[in-house]
């Protein structure tokens, strides 16, 4: 159900709801509005968006409704206006704690990593902590020359999975051998290698 | 304007401009040479006309914590409405819940708003048993029904009548209370020390208690159970300032004193209506009386 649906079940449920008022002539408002269509309170905003973005707020906090329109009864329109515009301001900084956190989520979800095992001539490439392919090695010497070359990439590791779901783990395997080897050649050429078994040792990337 | 302001009041309704009587009714019948005392054999006022043809009137009621209750009172009154009764007339009503959710709160505020008088009923209290059909004998006199005389002297044939102290009444006081609320015989309800029976139809009867089994049983059949959640919930409290206030003639408070009353009230932690109802009463202490 959408947002829009659930509050439009909620608000049939309840005496009072807020909906959002933008007269052709008038300035547009979010109103706490009664279900036999009574106005219990009004809050003008300068525009329709940030009214909207009111009723957004105001509809995020059912339970809060009927208190809002009985606490006018007893204290006027003035402190329940601030009221309600302190929790909606509550209510949105938690919506854009929840936007960040998802955000944050979302990147970690798509994250391609390259990881190195410690104890084992092994690298594995994960998206979302998922594996997705693991080259292994003889060597320990040969992981960490894979590594030197692999973790001084520019291009993202997301390139590799878009890679490896066309083409599949073998030619992945494949093409980042030949790319390191490629880069090797290519430093050692240019006088930057370190010699010995690891020349990429001192590389930096491009 | 403020919505409180915007909500119609509930008055008596005009009849071109002037107010008009609310209908009445003789509840008393003598059965004796004896005229009936009280001025029960002259009509009594049927109250509650205007607000229960008012399809607002449980929506202007702070009383969103106690939906059965506004949803059972608010078909009571379409009902009378449907037949074009014109007095407030509800079924008799069984309020269970925890001690202290804000029963007679409830009556209280729907008295008020409906314009009818509230009779709060004791039946515990050990004086309430010999009402029920024992004349005085030799120079001891007994008197008639507390329901009686509060219709008698408010002038009303239909106040809310509550009932509490169901669970500590003896036998003899709940068939007494069986006969006054039953339908089938309420019409004809006999005060023995009047010569006379007086018609309890039209009383508004509101039962408060917890176990319904020690009701007899045609009690029980007659009553609609409402049950009330236990409330913390924040409109309880604005109805409950509305009725202290009210009680005190405060009028409209003004809003920083409304809403200090509010936060205090709301976050002190008072579970019982009767203990939210009497601090609010001592913080509006500040303003005068009204008697």
């Amino acid at each position: 159900m959408t947002d829009a649906a659930d509050h439009a079940t909620t608000a049939a449920k309840r005496t009072f709801a807020p909906i959002l008022s933008a007269p052709g002539d008038g300035p547009a408002a979010a109103v706490l509005t009664r279900c036999d269509g009574l106005a219990a309170l009004r809050i003008e905003r300068e525009n329709i968006d940030d009214a909207q973005t009111l009723v957004e707020h105001m509809a995020r906090l059912p339970h809060r409704w009927a208190p809002w329109a009985r606490l006018v009864q007893i204290a006027g329109e003035a402190p329940v206006r601030s009221m309600i515009l302190a929790e909606a301001d509550a209510v949105a900084a938690e919506l854009e704690e929840l936007r960040r956190n998802a955000l944050e989520q979302k990147k970690l979800a798509e994250a391609v990593q390259c990881y190195r095992f410690k104890k084992e001539p092994k690298v594995e490439l994960t998206k979302g902590g998922v594996p997705f392919l693991v080259i292994t090695f003889r060597e320990g010497w040969e992981r960490d020359r894979f590594i030197d070359w692999a973790w001084n990439q520019a291009e993202p590791y997301a390139a590799w999975h878009e890679y490896f779901e066309q083409h599949g783990q073998k030619a992945l395997e494949k093409r980042l051998l030949n790319e390191m080897i490629r880069k090797e050649m290519a430093v050692k050429k240019a006088g930057m290698g370190a010699g010995g078994r690891r020349p990429l040792r001192f590389w930096r990337g491009d | 304007m403020n919505a409180i302001s915007s909500f119609p009041p509930h008055d008596t309704p005009t009849d071109g401009g002037r107010k008009s009587r609310p209908p009445s009714v003789v509840v008393g019948q003598s059965y004796s040479d004896r005229p009936i005392a009280f001025g029960l054999d002259l009509p009594l006022e049927l109250r509650g006309g205007a607000a229960a043809a008012s399809p607002t009137l449980m929506l202007d009621l702070s009383l969103d914590w106690a939906p059965d209750f506004v949803r059972t009172v608010t078909e009571a009154l379409e009902s009378g409405r449907a037949s074009s009764l014109n007095h407030l007339r509800l079924p008799p009503l069984a309020l269970t819940g925890k001690r202290g959710v804000g029963r007679t709160h409830l009556c209280r505020t729907l008295a008020r708003a409906a314009g009818v008088p509230l009779v709060n009923l004791d039946v515990s209290d050990p004086r309430f048993g010999p009402q029920f059909g024992r004349r005085g004998r030799g120079p001891d006199v007994s008197v008639p029904s507390t329901v009686t005389l509060a219709m008698a002297s408010s002038r009303c044939a239909n106040p809310i009548v509550k009932v509490s102290g169901i669970e500590g009444a003896p036998e003899e006081t709940l068939d007494g209370l069986a006969r006054m609320i039953d339908p089938k015989v309420n019409r004809r309800y006999v005060e023995a020390d009047l010569d006379a029976t007086v018609d309890l139809s039209h009383v508004n009867w509101v039962l408060a208690y917890d176990n319904p089994d020690i009701l007899p049983r045609r009690v029980r059949d007659a009553v609609r159970p409402v049950h009330l959640a236990e409330a913390t919930c924040p409109t309880r409290v604005v109805s409950i300032i509305m009725e202290a206030a009210a009680d005190r003639d405060v009028g409209q408070l003004d809003p920083a004193t409304a809403m200090d009353l509010f936060q205090q009230l709301a976050f002190e932690g008072l579970q019982t209506a009767g203990a939210l109802y009497a601090e609010a009463c001592a913080r509006l202490s500040g303003f005068p009386l009204p008697f």
